[in-house]
């Protein structure tokens, strides 16, 4: 499917190619990244193809069913990676992403599918490459993206029924990466949580604290620190695999362990 | 009039379709047995 999109997105067309199941993706790896990911940098033809991922855990979805894909495509040059994570940016940055010269990876959560409700679809967005304060606060900065967005946002209601302020950024695209509006909350914070729902070894969320870590180290007050799914293959069973994602709760937990040092 | 994700998804495509001739979807689950992304009687489907 990729390399037919290939073929004929440098003849001038438009293809969405639609992957069922992010985790099948993996059989198209050559030719997004080696092929779709090169092909600009090495003939000067754009390769304007958008790989849609069903991403993400539900339910009884399983190891093949349920895993996201964003950080190994955010790896490779030559993509851009979007995580949408409202209903508004479902839709805007789908509309982008097909406008992009270059080849897209556009990861759609499962979960999100029929959890998230808007009145109305808005005719523009942000633009791609830029994050969101998803919700201001003075003590903590949690950053998030896709599904755990939502998770992060729970966890920073409960932790205002404690008194403390979480500001939680979105990052809507996790490549490229909004370095500058993560350094800017980080700086009104002075903590970070970085909070993803992909294996932890690696990955956005490690990107992110690498970044704070090189670029912001005099913004912070304690070392930063992360959550993310356990370091397992994804569960079948509804209750492990509610314990191998990360929970509200969970997020919870970790932050009033930043908020104590 | 309330929008889902999912919808959302949906909608973006279809003006997509409608919009730019250069763009066509095909895929494993273009007519909606899995994620339920197209409608019956959707454009792709056409």
């Amino acid at each position: 499917m990729v390399g037919t999109a290939i073929g004929a997105a440098m003849e001038g067309m438009r293809p969405i190619v639609e992957m069922q199941f992010a985790d099948f993706s993996s059989t198209a790896l050559n030719q997004i990244l080696n092929n779709a990911g090169t092909i600009f940098w090495r003939t000067g033809i754009s390769c304007p193809i958008t790989v849609r991922l069903p991403s993400g855990g539900t339910k009884g979805s399983g190891p093949f069913h349920s895993q996201s894909m964003e950080a190994l495509y955010s790896h490779y040059p030559g993509l851009i990676v979007m995580t949408p994570a409202t209903v508004e940016d479902a839709y805007t940055m789908l509309i982008e992403a097909v406008a992009i010269d270059d080849p897209v990876i556009y990861c759609e959560h499962k979960y999100l599918y029929y959890h998230l409700k808007a009145d109305h679809l808005p005719n523009e967005g942000l633009p791609v490459g830029q994050a969101r304060i998803a919700r201001v606060g003075r003590d903590l900065t949690i950053v998030s993206y896709s599904a755990m967005l939502h998770e992060s946002l729970t966890a920073a209601e409960k932790l205002a029924g404690e008194g403390l302020e979480v500001e939680v950024v979105d990052l809507r695209s996790v490549k490229p990466l909004d370095t500058a509006t993560v350094l800017a909350s980080v700086a009104r914070t002075g903590r970070l949580l970085a909070v993803g729902e992909s294996f932890p070894w690696g990955g956005v969320t490690a990107e992110v604290i690498a970044r704070v870590a090189a670029e912001g180290f005099h913004l912070l007050d304690a070392a930063p620190a992360r959550v993310n799914a356990r370091d397992t293959p994804i569960p079948y069973h509804p209750n492990l695999w509610s314990a191998h994602r990360p929970s509200s709760d969970a997020i919870v937990a970790k932050a009033r362990q930043l908020l104590r040092e | 009039m309330s929008i889902t994700y999912l919808e959302a998804i949906r909608e973006a495509q279809a003006k997509l379709l409608r919009d730019d001739k250069r763009i066509f979807i095909y895929g494993q689950d273009v007519g909606g047995k899995r994620q339920r992304v197209w409608p019956k009687n959707s454009p792709a489907e056409s």
